[in-house]
């Protein structure tokens, strides 16, 4: 019974060494993706790569001008000829330096010793995508460098704790209130944030996006709801003195109080704010 | 039988593509170029593999539908489209094929 196309395989070795299949490699013809020739003494094969995220693309040489005979020849064996096993290109049985085994008349069995193929990186392959990509889920970046030329940023909804922009996810704290600031402690957990006192208002400041720090977050930087109205639109804000894990328009002015922009207002009634806490502040004198 | 689409501009700028791969034959703006679309060859997302052919300006419904019949009733596995180096045409109303084939 003849074999269909796609039963079949395409074996490849570049390895030159009698007896030695050094990264040798059978292509089943189900995913052969096309062939192309951008050189009248070679041409590329192309399969599906393993992970499905570049294709495989074998070089071989062949006798210079005969890619249209060979390409009618590579037709007939893949619908027509007997083998289940098609040799390509097999430098280990060569003769020279150059030369080889083949099924093919016009190949002369040089292939390439590197063979581009989506395996050469470990765990993760470059995917292009010439149009819009939407991400209904996670977009998770785990190596290399996220280059992004405009990041647009949204005012946020009315509801306390809604956020876009740098968050983090640690603290180990519960029981916290959506929409307020918290200090990072020393002992490595967030309390309430107030500018009557520097050891409550000093280093990193963040607002709760939910009940626990580890599992809501805790947004560093960025658009965010919070759960109080802290002055008119495009004012700039301070942490408050007065009220625990407020901002305010209005700058602290007490004894000992600490002076520290931590960002803009964007909504006269709703809590939307720019968060952005400077890395500097001034502690009134006593 | 697994079908090819060969078109060759010289024989340093061919290709062989699988017709099972065609994934869309469309006309251009005034008629005088069909451009034959095939899922990437280089397997990327979001990307295609494309080349355009020369035809005679308003002929290209007569030239899709020749090439789709060729496609399901021809009995050769290999359908030459385009072969510059002989000058050989699937139809009279192929002329070229785009120089550079890239896939």
């Amino acid at each position: 019974m003849a074999l269909s196309p796609d039963e079949k395989f395409i074996y490849v070795n570049a390895d030159t060494t009698t007896g030695e299949y050094n990264l040798a490699q059978y292509f089943p013809v189900k995913y052969l993706r096309g062939l192309e020739c951008t050189n009248a003494a070679n041409f590329y094969v192309y399969f599906r790569g393993p992970k499905d995220a570049r294709s495989t693309r074998i070089t071989v040489s062949l006798t210079s001008g005969f890619i249209k005979e060979f390409f009618t020849q590579f037709v007939d064996e893949i619908n027509f000829g007997e083998k289940s096993v098609i040799t390509l290109a097999d430098r280990n049985i060569a003769v020279d330096a150059t030369t080889g085994g083949t099924d093919f008349q016009h190949v002369n069995a040089y292939i390439s010793s590197a063979i581009l193929s989506d395996t050469n990186t470990a765990g993760y392959e470059d995917v292009q995508v010439s149009e819009d990509l939407d991400v209904g889920g996670a977009l998770n970046v785990k190596f290399g460098v996220s280059n992004i030329k405009t990041r647009e940023f949204s005012i946020t909804g009315d509801t306390d704790g809604k956020y876009e922009g740098d968050v983090v996810y640690f603290g180990g704290t519960t029981s916290m209130t959506v929409g307020t600031i918290y200090h990072y402690k020393s002992d490595g957990t967030w309390e309430v944030a107030n500018a009557n006192a520097v050891a409550t208002s000093d280093g990193l400041l963040a607002v709760a996006l939910g009940a626990a720090s580890d599992t809501n977050g805790m947004l560093l930087r960025g658009m965010v709801t919070l759960d109080h109205d802290p002055g008119a639109v495009g004012e700039l804000l301070y942490l408050s003195a007065a009220t625990n894990g407020y901002a305010t328009s209005t700058a602290p002015v007490g004894r000992l109080d600490i002076v520290r922009v931590i960002g803009y207002c964007l909504h006269a009634s709703n809590g939307q704010i720019w968060f952005n806490p400077s890395g500097t502040y001034i502690e009134i004198p006593a | 039988m697994k079908k090819f689409l060969f078109f060759a501009n010289s024989t340093s700028d061919a290709a062989l593509l699988l017709a099972d791969n065609l994934v869309e034959m469309r006309i251009d703006s005034d008629g005088d170029s069909l451009n034959m679309s095939f899922e990437d060859v280089n397997g990327h997302l979001g990307a295609t593999t494309s080349i355009a052919l020369t035809i005679t300006a308003h002929s290209g419904k007569d030239v899709m539908n020749a090439i789709s019949e060729e496609i399901t009733f021809g009995e050769d596995a290999m359908i030459v489209i385009a072969d510059e180096i002989n000058s050989i045409f699937f139809h009279d109303d192929i002329t070229a094929v785009t120089n550079a084939i890239t896939v």
